[in-house]
């Protein structure tokens, strides 16, 4: 009975291995005894043989994978951070949403002469030839002040600058501070519009947490997810040369 | 002492032997008890690394010999313990 476990568990060696040393074993197997500890010996025998039998594709792909999403993970980890400077508006309306009084006022608030004004106050995005901003300044900006919604009535401004723009801490901050100004100004001005046509208020909107410097860590699963996938791609080409390299058994 | 691989060319190193022959010469010599997929796994990777060949047999039961190779590396491996045992002898003596 034990033998004919032991039979089934040399199913688990590598089909190479079975096909040069297989007879050998399986005679060996029923001179050596009728015994849990062949059954075992001979389990532990084929696992080790699976492990160690890099020929396999799929070995080669796992571990070439996992590496991928090791590496994308610590390139991650090792990134500095990016600064970022952080406040939170806070909407006084009696609209139940956002809409359109939200849209109205970041309009009104960071709009391209209210932005152009910060770049020039703060000299942003400055060309390397002098102290003018690059034609493309007001694009940049925009692309690095990012309005998250937290709840219906709650919005978070963030200024991110990317790496090549980004000044020191203290000047980011500064400019959050000017937007979040920009922001109270323009419940100013939407009041006096409003005023003259005589319609319904909007609303109004405040800054409910001043602006502050965040630590602004990279997302690691794209990182992981691109390496996971290079990994395995790399893994396959590698288990491609390996069988054509590989002696036949 | 018990590396199964050092063992299997200690038992070849007298003469051509099949799998169950190592496993009996193994035991008297150096009181291990080889199970079969040790044994096979210590015969997979010396053939491998080119220092036992398997030989030509009509039978399931195929002898192996031991290499120039492999009889170069028995002899490398003797020569690195030889020192530590002289060392563990004598300091067990002086104990």
């Amino acid at each position: 009975m034990k033998h004919r476990l032991a039979r089934l568990v040399m199913r688990l060696y590598p089909p190479w291995w079975r096909t040069r040393y297989g007879a050998e074993l399986q005679a060996l197997v029923e001179d050596s005894g009728d015994t849990w500890r062949t059954v075992a010996d001979v389990t532990k025998g084929a696992l080790i043989m699976q492990l160690s039998d890099w020929t396999r594709p799929a070995y080669a792909v796992l571990a070439c994978a996992l590496l991928g999403a090791g590496t994308g993970a610590i390139l991650v980890a090792v990134a500095p951070p990016r600064q970022a400077s952080v406040f939170t508006i806070e909407f006084e309306s009696p609209s139940p949403s956002l809409e359109p009084s939200g849209r109205e006022f970041a309009w009104k608030a960071f709009s391209d002469a209210n932005l152009e004004r910060v770049i020039g106050q703060f000299g942003l995005y400055r060309g390397a030839d002098g102290p003018q901003p690059t034609p493309d300044a007001l694009t940049l900006f925009r692309q690095d002040i990012a309005l998250n919604i937290i709840t219906p009535k709650t919005v978070e401004v963030s200024y991110r600058p990317d790496a090549a723009a980004a000044g020191d801490g203290g000047r980011n901050l500064k400019v959050a501070e000017q937007l979040a100004a920009l922001v109270v100004e323009a419940n100013l001005l939407i009041a006096e519009e409003h005023a003259k046509v005589g319609g319904p208020t909007p609303g109004r909107v405040g800054v409910k947490d001043r602006p502050r410097q965040v630590a602004d860590r990279p997302n690691a699963l794209p990182a992981i997810a691109v390496g996971l996938a290079a990994g395995a791609v790399a893994g396959l080409m590698v288990a491609a040369l390996r069988r054509r390299r590989a002696p036949a058994p | 002492m018990s590396d199964p691989t050092l063992l299997v060319l200690a038992s070849l190193a007298d003469g051509d032997k099949h799998g169950y022959a190592m496993m009996v010469d193994i035991r008297e010599f150096a009181g291990v008890d080889l199970g079969p997929g040790t044994l096979y796994g210590a015969i997979t990777r010396l053939e491998a690394r080119g220092f036992i060949k398997g030989l030509s047999s009509s039978d399931r039961r195929r002898p192996y010999r031991l290499t120039a190779a492999g009889r170069a590396h028995l002899e490398a491996q003797i020569a690195a313990l030889e020192p530590i045992v002289r060392a563990g002898t004598r300091r067990l003596r002086r104990a």
